[in-house]
């Protein structure tokens, strides 16, 4: 990867990555994995994008598509009890990753939420369009619409009496 | 006032500090993380397996009558067993904290030495330690008596031909299985290595 491409490609849409990251990972190790799994992704993918799309939708495509497939080996991973190397960092959860309570409390309902769930109300919050994330997702717009009615509903009972 | 989550999460990141892209650095650490230590469940999972196959076959010897020798295959299965078992010990002292690049370059090179030096074990080792088993199995029977029966020189030819053929049969089926075990988990540790290696042409290659 140049830092050529970095600086254009990826840079600018960091903060789309590090929010779609914070919302699959609980430790500052692991998420600076996911970041930089999707930065070399992103990187090896280039040569994919054929700009039928904006870069933004690939970048979002891409982060999601890593997290998740990260998100499943973990699960994998950690089913078959397997015990990581021992690396420098802490692997203590990053219990404050956001300096706002607010945010940093709907992040943790975000995290309740199955995986594909989290990756919908992110794209709704980062303001896509149904039709955006509807692209992105692989499904219709009419899902979709469907899928953030009742996810957001779901939100609010978490966050019940936390933030409402 | 009821707060959306729209909101909470506009006004949470207008004033969000922490938003700062990572350093990157170290890049590929987690996926060398992850083949290394799928390679190092397979080859555990593999080792164990030898203690079922041993039980295994000195049960159907004994139940035929030839319990010495399921005694004997014990004793060698439970030495290659015990060899792997150092072996595998001596890859986990390979530390990744070093370099990811480093810690993979290291890791091929021990699976190589250990694929070649294993390849030599079975060559020699296999009929060394098959002939006598068969000397066990025969011994009394008329086969034996028959093969003693020969002349020096076509006794001799056919210790040579077994030998060989299972020299043979031993590396083949060496070859094979470890191609069958490890050949994708080894083909990604390779991709890993050429992609970082492609990466180290440029900035963020360290």
């Amino acid at each position: 990867m140049s830092k050529d491409f970095y600086t254009q490609f990826i840079l600018p849409y960091a903060g789309i990555i590090i929010k779609i990251c914070r919302a699959y990972t609980d430790t500052e190790e692991d998420f600076q994995d996911y970041y930089q799994e999707i930065c070399l992704q992103l990187w090896k993918g280039r040569d994919n994008f054929k700009g039928n799309s904006k870069w933004s939708t690939w970048v979002y495509r891409v982060s999601l598509n890593v997290c998740l497939s990260l998100l499943r080996t973990d699960k994998k991973v950690s089913k078959n009890s397997v015990e990581l190397p021992e690396v420098e960092g802490s692997l203590q959860p990053d219990a404050n990753p956001f300096t706002n309570e607010s945010l940093q409390l709907l992040y943790q309902a975000i995290k309740q939420l199955p995986d594909l769930d989290r990756a919908i109300i992110l794209l709704y919050l980062e303001e896509n369009s149904y039709r955006e994330i509807a692209e992105i997702m692989g499904l219709s717009a009419n899902n979709i619409g469907v899928k953030i009615t009742r996810i957001k509903k779901k939100l609010k009972e978490l966050l019940d009496g936390k933030i409402y | 006032m009821e707060r959306s989550i729209e909101n909470i999460w506009k006004e949470g990141f207008q004033a969000e500090e922490k938003l700062s892209a990572p350093v990157i650095s170290n890049l590929y650490k987690r996926k060398s993380k992850l083949v290394i230590q799928q390679i190092k469940n397979r080859s555990k999972k593999d080792n164990l397996s030898l203690i079922p196959v041993a039980l295994i076959m000195f049960g159907v010897l004994a139940f035929i009558g030839k319990a010495l020798l399921g005694l004997y295959v014990v004793v060698l299965i439970s030495a290659l067993f015990f060899l792997n078992k150092k072996t595998l010990k001596n890859l986990e002292a390979i530390d990744i904290k070093t370099n990811t690049y480093e810690y993979l370059i290291t890791y091929r090179n021990q699976i190589k030495n250990i694929t070649t030096k294993t390849t030599w074990l079975l060559g020699i080792g296999l009929p060394i330690a098959i002939i006598p088993a068969y000397w066990i199995f025969f011994d009394g029977t008329k086969v034996m008596t028959n093969f003693k029966e020969l002349a020096l020189g076509i006794e001799i030819l056919i210790v040579v031909g077994m030998t060989l053929v299972l020299l043979l049969l031993g590396v083949l089926s060496y070859r094979l299985s470890t191609r069958m075990m490890y050949a994708r988990l080894l083909e990604r540790l390779e991709s890993t290595i050429e992609d970082m290696e492609e990466l180290m042409k440029n900035s963020f290659g360290k």
